[in-house]
């Protein structure tokens, strides 16, 4: 569980949307990581981080795919249901090689 | 031509410095957003009807409530119809909110790291929200919407 502005939010559950909507968009996405935390205002908020496959990292394809991931990702996870403002992360397969980020593993 | 989008131009040209670093990717976010923050400041003075205040109103504009503001259009919009007002707001202060975030991260947390790919899509994500927002400046909901950037909404 995660103590949020609405009291504890069932991780279970968003854990569960993230799976269905990372399944359901499996062609163009290889890992879908999130955390709780606070943003910059102070408000519980979700950071979901997306690691796309490369054939789906030029801008213009990548910029429609967040479009339909971020909806996804908030109807699924009920993030503002649950009272958090949700936050999004794109990076592809090789840039995460370069990069070798452990949040991102 | 207007402060914001010479910043904006500044924030394209950032990210094309050739070799990328991750500071180059830094003051690109941060760049772009600010390009955005003074576009929405802009658009909201502008509505003031004496211009010699407007410098002064501009002063009055906070990061946190400009957030607030559009994480509550987003929450209210997010699931418009495509191509309706609400959802070019929604654009608009997805946009803002996001940028916003990240720019708090590209400035002063050292412990991530950026992609350039994801840059690139914050660029994308002010340049759409510019658009979306053409398409609605007129419209009843991007007025309120400016109000509600500097103002507090009573309900």
């Amino acid at each position: 569980m995660a103590l949020t502005a609405t009291g504890y939010v069932n991780q279970r559950e968003i854990d569960s949307a993230v799976r269905a909507v990372e399944s359901a968009f499996s062609s163009q996405v290889v890992r879908i990581s999130h955390s709780f935390g606070e943003d910059n205002t102070g408000s519980p908020s979700i950071f979901f981080r997306v690691l796309v496959r490369d054939e789906a990292a030029p801008v213009a394809h990548l910029r429609e795919l967040a479009r339909q991931l971020a909806i996804a990702l908030m109807n699924g996870a009920r993030t503002d249901e649950n009272g958090l403002h949700a936050y999004f992360n794109y990076r592809s397969v090789s840039e995460q090689e370069k990069l070798r980020d452990p949040d991102w593993d | 031509m207007p402060y914001s989008s010479e910043l904006l131009d500044s924030a394209v040209a950032l990210y094309r410095v050739d070799p990328e670093t991750q500071a180059t990717l830094r003051r690109t976010v941060s760049t772009a957003y600010y390009a955005f923050f003074h576009f929405l400041i802009e658009e909201t003075c502008t509505n003031w009807a004496r211009p010699e205040q407007r410098g002064k109103l501009a002063r009055c504009f906070d990061h946190k409530h400009m957030s607030i503001a559009s994480n509550r259009r987003v929450a209210e919009h997010k699931n418009a119809v495509a191509g309706s007002k609400e959802f070019h707001l929604y654009s608009v202060a997805s946009a803002f909110s996001q940028l916003q975030e990240k720019r708090h991260i590209a400035d002063y947390d050292l412990s991530q790291t950026l992609s350039s790919s994801d840059v690139a899509l914050d660029i994308l994500l002010v340049e759409e929200a510019l658009a979306s927002w053409d398409t609605i400046r007129s419209e009843q909901v991007a007025q309120d919407y400016l109000f509600s950037l500097l103002f507090k909404e009573r309900s």
